[in-house]
């Protein structure tokens, strides 16, 4: 049997819903002994669906980030959390190419002053600057 | 360097390579699961899940994807790391769903579990039969419709859970919904945070580099222009160097000087004079040459300038001189622009008082620094070792005296704020602050030193010797306090300090027990502080010792001095003790036991014994305080030790003497007192059992000192209560009053002589005319003019009294006076008289001669020419004498009943000698016993017997009688008794012979032919001496009849 997934555990929430939802509905309209055994099947109902998700949770092998789990309590959609991130991701990927370039720039200039300045260092500077992506005009 | 580089590389790869999950949803980069530690600069790499490439740092590449990579990227970084609950991080990254589903469904059975007993609590009208399984549910339902407020309540409370927990498990679904997303986002996060650390790094290698960038500094080098800096040194000036071309100022003429300073002088006065309020150490100004000198004495000089006379103007500092030694020069360098920036600044903003308080302070810090620094070359140089420098915060402590024991003593230099302590300021206004010393001697500060410092030319070691000097000075005082205190008052300790406020050296406490000689000088050692005692012997040496090593070493020589003071001067008498031969006896003599017998302040003692001396007598030569005292003591052997019995005090003036002759001389002189003053001692003790009236007189005080040391006390003592039992009735030959003197001491005999000095009653100069002209005995001598005094010798065994000696001596005198007045009285003829002997002539015309000696301590003697017919009783009149010896009144009377004797037998005497020598005239010459007998004679002589000097036997033997003579008085006249002695005292023998007829009736005749006689006796005085010549010739006639 194949472990369950995510897709098992939607089927038993919504069971689980569903017979909060009927004691709900029973317990409003009450109207006695018919009401009562509904409600009696209800309950028996909602407690072998929770074992069953008892069952099948510790096999769901996934993992939220606590901040999505605060997102949901407050009920705010989850998906926000994920654009929130997206954007924020984007920017420090640009700000760090930004970055990056400016700093090749910078050792490459640095190369170039040093190999004017300390000529012996020539080669080992071009060795340097070569071996992290650089090119070193001669 | 190259790590940085490498560094580098990775982010430059690792940004370009951040678009890579975006663009191609991380297949080629990300490998979830995988994690490393990170290690700054040394990643390992490790192989993408999916194939992909990867590559190993320095660039050997692996190509193994499906996506052609440029040739750059297949140099790939490494793997970016996935972000786990189990990376270091204090709380979970992520929490996983399977728990929170497990949490939820639990929250929910637990609610539900709860909420089914709260509901059946609930009561509900019951119907009977109508339970059921549910119970309350179902009751409820059979109920008046739902209106109770119980099953509104119950219905409630089950919507309510329902409610609650479906929202939560619809929550829960969107959470599952989202959760397919939940590893892509997970790769973001990752992406997300594998940029921090890159941003992270970026700004470290900013970091590095600046930080690299100072540390090349130092490795630069340095490249003046040498070229120019030579021109301009030797030309002036650098063709080179740009010219700016100012114009230099016009010269000031010396007039235009003048003019400025002068301006400058009236300007300062103005407004020194009117306007500025100067404190008062700043009144001493004068203004010459442009400028305002202010002189602060023992500090500084102060010049400063104004430019105007506006007194909001400031005023500018133009120079600065230290008045005190040694000061610094201030030469024309950074510490001189520095001061005159700081004085400007001070003199724009707080004028004049402000310049002075900050100048003030500069000068009182500079002059500790220096004390300082003085201090310190003074740990380096002869004060190393005992000084101890500290500097606090502003203060300098140095600490003296440093090996000392006890508590420590320093000096703490500091300032002190010049307010006064009630806060109220004096109407001179503000002192400035101060230098000042406090003084900690022994641990306790010392308020009122007196202390008084230079502060103009400072010198540390000059401070040190000052305080250092008030410091042995208050020793050397307390030492003398305790010491004077201890002496009580006596005079011979004498006691001087000499204090120095200035030269530690100079303070002494000089110590003496009235002279020079026993002087001990106390000095302390400036630099270690160190008692020293002078003169240098070993005890004062070992003494020094001990003070150094005790706590309380000022306590220690108080008590130490008296030691040595009495030890230098037992010293010098225990020299001079084995010069004079006196031995130290092995007796051990506790000094409390001493102390309490001479009942005085004992330091030192030595008891020495003279030669000549008995065992139980010691000398005691006592020291202390008031100096030495000597003591005759009488010891006594006991089973705990000796014992003393008596101490009796030599009084002599020899306290102070120490120095060789004059010392010996002295102990001579107390040897010589001591033994008259035991022997004085012993007799006086005997005098008083006796009732003797007595007294011993010392030497009169008037005297020198030097004669008084020769005088001995002298006895005096009533000779007629002393010789009362001697004399009784008789006068007495001398005066009353008779004086002992000691003479001299018998070192071999042990016996010590006195002489004894009297006068001579009146009456008996006659007798003494005679003893004097006859005399020739030293033992005793008269003198003075009439030779009435006299005086004797008498000797005692050392120790003992004199009495008995005294006693028998002058009862020999007595004897001797007795006899010659008796002698006299008889008018006897005395031919020689010496105080031992006596002969003298009695009888008709002197024809008679004898001699009495007087040995002492012998039997009278007496002597008898041969001829004397005397010496038949001899034996008699000599028992006679000496019988009664012992009693002068008795012995007078025998010595007037031997006289007696003399006279009153003299004439049978002789008959008696006539008797054995028939023919008197022939033989006269003949000694008696030596004669021949004859026949004749023995039939006539008879035997004599002298029972006593006047009762005499005459025995016959042919015929057999015996008569009896007996001397008696009748009528004021000698009468010789002569009678059968038959007749008178029958006896036995001479009954068993019967006399003959003849005989009787010759003795009848012979009684008869005496007419006063009787049957049996005779009368026979000696003035019909020539009738006894008949008597005997009765006899003789008759024998033959």
């Amino acid at each position: 049997m194949a472990p369950p997934s995510l897709d098992d555990v939607d089927a038993q929430l919504k069971a689980i819903v569903q017979n909060l939802y009927s004691l709900t509905v029973t317990a409003y309209q009450h109207e006695g002994a018919p009401s009562v055994n509904a409600m009696r099947e209800e309950i028996m109902s909602l407690l072998r669906n929770l074992n069953d998700l008892k069952s099948t949770a510790p096999h769901i092998n996934v993992e939220i980030p606590p901040e999505v789990i605060s997102y949901v309590e407050h009920a705010r959609n989850p998906d926000i959390y994920t654009r929130e991130m997206m954007e924020q991701l984007q920017r420090s990927n640009q700000l760090l190419k930004g970055k990056s370039e400016a700093f090749a720039q910078l050792r490459d200039i640095l190369a170039k002053e040093i190999m004017t300045g300390i000529p012996e260092l020539k080669g080992d500077v071009k060795r340097v600057v070569e071996s992290t992506g650089g090119t070193v005009a001669n | 360097m190259p790590g940085l580089l490498i560094m580098n590389q990775n982010g430059a790869n690792g940004a370009a390579g951040a678009k890579s999950p975006q663009d191609r949803n991380g297949d080629t980069i990300l490998s979830p699961g995988h994690s490393k530690p990170v290690i700054n600069g040394d990643r390992v790499i490790s192989p993408p899940e999916r194939g992909g490439a990867f590559s190993i740092n320095g660039g050997k590449q692996i190509v193994a994807g499906q996506v052609d990579i440029p040739a750059s990227l297949l140099d790939l970084p490494p793997e970016i790391i996935h972000i786990t609950n189990s990376d270091a991080y204090s709380q979970d990254v992520y929490c996983k769903v399977s728990t929170l589903l497990s949490r939820v469904v639990q929250e929910c059975f637990l609610g539900l579990q709860e909420l089914i007993p709260k509901m059946a609590d609930l009561p509900v009208a019951q119907q009977s039969g109508m339970t059921n399984g549910l119970g309350n549910h179902a009751v409820n339902g059979l109920g008046d419709g739902n209106t109770t407020r119980n099953n509104v309540q119950k219905k409630i409370m089950m919507m309510e859970f329902a409610e609650y927990h479906r929202t939560r498990f619809v929550k829960l679904l969107v959470l599952s919904a989202w959760s397919r997303r939940a590893e892509q986002v997970q790769r973001l996060i990752d992406v997300s945070g594998w940029l921090r650390g890159e941003m992270g790094s970026y700004y470290a290698v900013v970091d590095a580099m600046g930080n690299l960038k100072r540390e090349m500094e130092q490795a630069t080098l340095k490249s003046p222009d040498i070229e120019t800096a030579l021109k301009v040194l030797a030309t002036g000036k650098a063709s080179w160097m740009p010219e700016m071309g100012y114009i230099p100022p016009e010269p000031l003429s010396p007039q235009e000087i003048l003019k400025l300073w002068r301006d400058g002088n009236v300007r300062c006065s103005l407004r020194l004079n009117l306007h500025e309020e100067l404190p008062r150490h700043l009144k001493q100004w004068k203004s010459g040459s442009g400028r305002v000198t202010f002189t602060v004495p023992g500090e500084f000089e102060l010049d400063v300038t104004t430019s105007t006379e506006d007194t909001s103007g400031p005023w500018w500092f133009i120079d600065l001189r230290f008045l005190f030694s040694p000061a610094p020069e201030i030469p024309d360098s950074y510490f001189r622009s520095a001061l005159e920036t700081q004085a400007n600044v001070v003199l724009s903003a707080s004028g004049l008082t402000g310049c002075f308080d900050y100048l003030h302070n500069l000068v009182l810090t500079h002059k500790i620094a220096i004390l300082k620094a003085q201090a310190s070359q003074l740990t380096a140089a002869n004060w190393a070792g005992s000084i101890k420098v500290e500097p606090v915060r502003r203060s300098l402590v140095v600490q003296y005296w440093t090996e000392l024991l006890g508590k420590k003593s320093w000096i703490e230099i500091g300032i002190v704020s010049g307010k006064p302590k009630n806060g109220k300021i004096s109407w001179k206004g503000p002192t400035p602050p101060q230098l000042s010393v406090r003084w900690f001697r022994q641990g306790v500060e010392v308020k009122e030193s007196g202390l008084s410092f230079d502060w103009d030319s400072l010198s540390m070691e000059n401070m040190l010797r000052k305080v250092i000097a008030h410091h042995i000075s208050y020793m050397l005082e307390t030492i003398r306090d305790r010491v004077v205190v201890a002496a009580r008052g006596i005079p011979t300790l004498k006691t001087e300090v000499s204090t120095s406020d200035t030269e530690p050296s100079d303070c002494l406490l000089e110590v003496n027990l009235g002279t020079s000689a026993t002087s001990t000088t106390v000095l302390v050692d400036p630099v270690t502080g160190r008692f020293a005692m002078q003169p240098c012997t070993a005890f004062s040496a070992a003494r020094e010792k001990e003070a150094s090593k005790s706590l309380d070493s000022i306590a220690f020589m108080s008590n130490t001095i008296p030691h040595v003071l009495c030890a230098s001067l037992q010293d010098s008498v225990d020299k001079q003790a084995q010069l004079l031969g006196w031995t130290k006896p092995i007796i051990n003599v506790r000094t409390d036991a001493i102390r309490e017998a001479v009942k005085q302040d004992v330091v030192r003692h030595t008891l020495y014994r003279a030669r000549g001396w008995t065992q139980n007598w010691v000398l005691a030569g006592v020291f202390n305080l008031s100096g030495m005292s000597w003591w005759v003591i009488e010891t006594e052997s006991s089973n705990t030790g000796v014992k003393i019995i008596t101490a009796e005090r030599i009084h002599s003036d020899s306290s102070t003497t120490t120095k060789g002759l004059a010392l010996r001389h002295v102990m001579t002189t107390i040897q010589r007192k001591a033994v008259a003053e035991i022997t004085l001692s012993a007799t006086t003790q005997s005098l008083v059992r006796r009732e003797v009236p007595h007294s011993v007189v010392s030497p009169p005080q008037s005297r020198t000192a030097s004669q008084e040391l020769v005088d001995i006390s002298s006895l005096y003592f009533s000779a007629d209560a002393f010789l009362a039992s001697d004399q009784k009735d008789a006068e007495p030959w001398a005066h009353n009053l008779m004086r002992v003197n000691y003479e001299s001491f018998d070192l071999e005999k042990s016996t010590v002589c006195f002489s004894v000095n009297g006068e001579m009653a009146k009456g008996f100069e006659h007798e003494i005319a005679t003893i004097v002209r006859a005399s020739h005995s030293s033992d005793i001598k008269f003198l003075g003019q009439n030779k009435s005094n006299f005086r004797v010798l008498v000797s005692a065994s050392f120790g003992t009294s004199l009495e008995k000696p005294l006693s028998a001596r002058l009862r020999e005198v007595t004897h001797l006076l007795n006899f010659i007045s008796i002698l006299r009285a008889r008018k006897f003829q005395v031919d020689r008289i010496t105080p031992n002997r006596i002969t003298f002539r009695y009888g008709n015309s002197g024809a008679n001669s004898a001699t009495v000696a007087f040995p002492p301590n012998q039997p009278i003697k007496l002597t008898f020419p041969r001829s004397n017919p005397h010496n038949r009783i001899r034996a008699h009149l000599t028992a006679g004498l000496n019988a009664q010896r012992h009693d002068p009144a008795k012995f007078r009377a025998a010595v007037n009943l031997f006289t007696y004797h003399l006279l009153a037998t003299l004439p049978f005497a002789s008959a008696l000698v006539s008797l054995h020598n028939p023919e008197p005239e022939a033989l006269a010459e003949e000694p008696t016993g030596t004669g021949k007998e004859t026949a004749e004679q023995r039939a006539t002589q008879p035997a004599i017997h002298a029972h006593a000097p006047d009762t005499f036997r005459l025995s016959y033997r042919n015929p057999r009688v015996s008569f009896d003579a007996n001397l008696r008085v009748q009528h004021d006249k000698h009468v010789w008794h002569i009678q059968d002695s038959a007749a008178t005292n029958p006896d036995p023998r001479a009954k068993a012979a019967p006399r003959s007829e003849q005989l009787t009736e010759a003795l009848k005749k012979l009684w008869r032919e005496d007419g006063a006689g009787g049957e049996s006796w005779m009368r026979w005085s000696g003035r019909v001496r020539l009738r006894v010549g008949g008597m005997w010739s009765l006899f003789l006639r008759r024998r033959w009849w």
